[in-house]
């Protein structure tokens, strides 16, 4: 009930302050939830979990 | 030496909104055509041209994915990693751009819906072995079962896949399911089922506001699903339609009259 919420606005935060260089149609995001990423952020996030 | 692992990895690209990198953009546009198809009962009225332009920017989509895809598996031979992991690739569904219908939330359960990628590669294989036989999701279990030396338990449905350890099995029927406006605790009543036995489908629509119907495709010599059989009566339909109709009897058999509601049967397993 408090931190939820806290995380919840610092995503916010970041995610408006996200740049969307090199995707000019737009960043991908999940279209249920207000989550852009870039794709390579996601693969080398993947990687780095399975090489860690 | 590193401890065994599994990573279950589910990413959401290539989901929609179809967003890829720049320069990705633009490479599929070479006046490719699809083949027309009939309005689907289930249509949303999308024109064929809307479709095609959505679909090129899905294909956009894929090869961005693709391509970063391949960065990471170059990232993990470089590591070493694959040299003793097993990698799978897969989707839980697929996505239509045809009949007026883009997505896969419709209850249609034509092939570009239930006809998945599915790419396997194993420490030591050297070369790409392409298998063209039918297979179903439940066959990954008991495949890498086999592949890391496991027992295979007897409840286990599916059956080890060809060219990793099984063999090929034309008379085995492989089932899919649409049931996403059903309530997951009722009987199966708005349902799709299709059965596929060897090179042909048979799809079965219940519980939508028509009579339910049958439809019939012989996906060898029809992979578009264009010609629906079943009315000219083939003498196997039948045996095909009765399997069906057994096994979504079977698939619904908890719930008899005492459990026609979500909290009684919540009670009952309890």
């Amino acid at each position: 009930m408090i931190f939820g919420p806290l995380e919840k606005q610092s995503l916010l935060y970041e995610m408006a302050h996200i740049s969307d260089k090199g995707y000019s149609e737009g960043l991908p995001c999940d279209v249920g939830n207000p989550k852009y990423f870039h794709l390579e952020d996601v693969f080398d996030g993947v990687g780095s979990q399975l090489v860690g | 030496m590193r401890a065994p692992f599994f990573a279950y990895v589910h990413l959401f690209a290539p989901h929609e909104p179809y967003r890829p990198r720049t320069e990705f953009e633009n490479r599929f546009k070479d006046n490719w055509k699809p083949v027309p198809k009939p309005e689907s009962r289930f249509s949303d009225g999308h024109t064929n041209a809307a479709l095609l332009s959505r679909r090129t920017n899905y294909d956009e989509y894929v090869a961005n994915v693709d391509a970063e895809f391949g960065r990471l598996i170059n990232s993990l031979t470089e590591k070493g990693i694959l040299d003793d992991s097993i990698v799978v690739v897969t989707s839980d569904h697929g996505q239509l751009f045809e009949r007026g219908v883009h997505g896969h939330s419709t209850p249609d359960l034509f092939d570009p819906v239930i006809h998945v990628p599915l790419l396997i590669s194993v420490p030591g294989q050297t070369a790409r072995q392409d298998v063209y036989s039918p297979t179903n999701h439940i066959d990954l279990l008991p495949t890498l079962l086999h592949l890391t030396g496991q027992e295979i338990p007897a409840w286990c449905a599916g059956k080890v896949l060809p060219g990793l350890g099984g063999v090929e099995d034309p008379e085995r029927a492989l089932y899919s399911v649409e049931a996403k406006t059903n309530s997951a605790f009722a009987s199966l009543s708005t349902v799709t089922v299709a059965i596929r036995r060897d090179n042909h489908k048979l799809i079965h629509y219940t519980g939508y506001g028509f009579e339910p119907r049958f439809e019939l495709y012989d996906m060898e010599a029809d992979p578009e699903e264009l010609i629906d059989l079943y009315p000219s009566a083939p003498s196997f339909a039948p045996k095909l339609r009765d399997e069906l109709l057994a096994s979504l009897k079977y698939a619904n058999r908890l719930w008899k009259s005492n459990y026609t509601s979500g909290l009684n049967f919540v009670f009952t397993l309890s």
